[in-house]
Order: structure tokens, then C-alpha cells, then sequence
């Protein structure tokens, strides 16, 4: 009778273990940009300059890691900001874009997304903002 | 008088010269398999640049900007079938067919795009018809595509064949400001 019950209770908890374990990889969470450490932090005109530069280079350096970046409000659209003519940073949480006006300086964090070279633009989303 | 047809004219040209812009175009794939998770990504990041004198179209969508619901799809996506680090972006390049800015209304009209993807280092033309109309002076483009996962030489393993159409369906949707 005990030694049923054992086994019972050991079945029990490996379920709850695999449950657990395909949870975990199947239904990971996102990552949490605004938590994670930036992994660089410089100049908007800066990061757009490496990647104008040696695209490739940039690419292997920043492209998905967390960056922070200052730079001065070039434009403003539909909760968008361009800094420095040279990175658009999108955010996590939309922003109130009347705050913010052309020539502000700001520093913000979030994920590189890669260069357009259309526009000549770095991509930032998932950003916040660390002081305005 | 002259003068003023001079200025008209100088006013009127450099209008049909204008380029149009989006920076914050959107972008939705779904290859979804009934009775399984959906396979869908979104880019609300996509850059688009509209000659309306030349009727040259150009677009880029930044592979890392497509968003997942489930994250290690997102994951499997990148890492595995586009290969995002190797080939960062996908591109078009073409031109809208029988496009004339001055006559667009606010009401629907259909619209023959015609160019290339650029995609994994592979080129795929591209012929289909999308909806365009004027809205408050900006041009909106929507419509969809097809495309399949062979056009790109992207290999989807067997064990998850089934839950990948064949078909994958591109939705594009994007409002172009005169700049």
C-alpha cells in the first residue's frame, strides 16, 4: 500500500516536472529590454557613424545587443523620436510625444535592431527612457 | 505674368518630384497551420521610399523587427530559418505600374507593383496588386502577398513541416508622408 502510494506520488511530481520543463521552453518569456544592462552606451551619432562606416562590423558588434544612447531630438513622428539624424528609437510603452521638442537632448535604452540604409538610420525599439 | 506661370511651374515641379516616406511601416507574416500555434510575426518598422515622379518604390524590413508572440519561435526564426545575424534585412526594390500621385482620391484604387525581394542573399520577383488611396496628402499602401519558404532556399525541418504552411501570407501596410 505504501510503496504504491510512493509511486503515485512519484509520477505525480514528474508530471509537474515535464509540465514545468516544456513551460520553460516553449512558453519562455520575452526578453525584458528595459531591465537588462545596456551592453554599450554612447552617442546616437556615434553608433550611426559605425554602422555608416563598416556596416558589417557594427552588425557583429550591436546588432540585438542592449545600447544606450544620448543624443539630440532631430525629429519626432507618430511616437517615434530620431536622435541625432542618425538612430529611431521606438519604445516599449507609447510615449507622449507633445513632451519632447527638436534640439532636446535625451538618453535612452533599447535594442539594436539593425541599419537602414534608406534612411541612413539605426533601429532601436523596445526603448525606454533613461533621463530627459 | 510671366513670372507667376514661372513660379507655378516651379512650384508644381518640384511637387511631383517629391519623395514620400514611411519609417514606421507594418509588416505581417503568417504561415499558420490549422489546429496549431499560430505562426504570425509583426514589423511596425518597416522603411519605405515612394518616388511619385519616377513611380520608384523601395522598401527594407530589418529581420531582428519581426515580433513573435511565442519567443522561442522568434528565436527559431532567426537563429535557424532566416539566419538574421548572416542576412540582417530583406529588401524591395521595384516600381508601382500605372501609378499617377495626382490622380489618387480617397477611395480605394488598385495598384500593380512589380520588383524584386532580396531576402537570405536570394532575389524573387514579384508581381501583385495592392489597394492605394490618398489620405489627409499622405498615400496609404495595403495589400498581401504570397511567397513560400523555397523562394528563399529556407529549409523547414520535417518534424515541424506540418506546423508551417506551405503558403506563407505578407500583409503590408503603410502610410507615406511627403518629405
Amino acid at each position: 500500500m505504501k510503496k504504491k502510494r510512493l509511486i503515485f506520488i512519484a509520477l505525480f511530481l514528474s508530471i509537474i516536472a515535464a509540465l514545468a520543463v516544456y513551460n520553460y521552453v516553449f512558453n519562455a518569456k520575452h526578453r525584458d529590454i528595459a531591465k537588462e544592462e545596456a551592453a554599450v552606451a554612447m552617442s546616437a551619432a556615434e553608433i550611426s557613424n559605425l554602422f555608416k562606416t563598416d556596416e558589417s562590423t557594427a552588425t557583429t558588434n550591436y546588432l540585438d545587443q542592449v545600447v544606450q544612447l544620448t543624443g539630440r531630438i532631430t525629429s519626432i513622428e507618430d511616437g517615434q523620436i530620431v536622435l541625432d539624424d542618425g538612430a529611431q528609437i521606438s519604445f516599449i510603452n507609447p510615449i507622449d510625444v507633445s513632451k519632447y521638442s527638436q534640439g532636446k537632448t535625451l538618453e535612452i535604452k533599447g535594442r539594436c535592431v539593425g541599419y537602414d540604409e534608406l534612411l541612413e538610420l539605426v533601429k532601436i525599439d523596445q526603448s525606454t527612457l533613461i533621463k530627459n | 505674368m510671366q513670372f507667376c506661370v514661372a513660379i507655378l511651374l516651379l512650384i508644381s515641379s518640384s511637387v511631383s518630384a517629391q519623395k514620400f516616406i514611411d519609417k514606421q511601416g507594418i509588416i505581417t507574416f503568417e504561415a499558420s497551420e490549422e489546429a496549431f500555434e499560430p505562426v504570425k510575426a509583426t514589423n511596425s518598422s518597416v522603411t519605405m521610399i515612394l518616388n511619385t515622379e519616377t513611380n520608384e518604390i523601395a522598401a527594407l524590413a530589418l529581420m531582428k523587427g519581426f515580433r513573435f508572440r511565442n519567443s522561442l519561435m522568434e528565436e527559431h526564426f532567426n537563429e535557424n530559418y532566416i539566419e538574421s545575424e548572416t542576412y540582417p534585412k530583406a529588401k524591395f526594390i521595384g516600381r508601382l505600374l500605372d501609378f499617377n500621385y495626382s490622380s489618387l482620391s480617397d477611395s480605394d484604387t488598385s495598384v500593380v507593383v512589380d520588383g524584386k525581394i532580396v531576402l537570405r542573399g536570394k532575389e524573387k520577383q514579384i508581381r501583385t496588386t495592392l489597394n492605394t488611396k490618398k489620405s489627409n496628402g499622405s498615400i496609404i499602401l495595403q495589400g498581401s502577398f504570397k511567397v513560400t519558404p523555397a523562394d528563399f532556399d529556407i529549409e523547414i525541418p520535417s518534424i515541424v513541416r506540418k506546423k508551417i504552411a506551405n503558403e506563407i501570407i505578407v500583409t503590408l501596410n503603410f502610410k507615406l508622408d511627403a518629405k
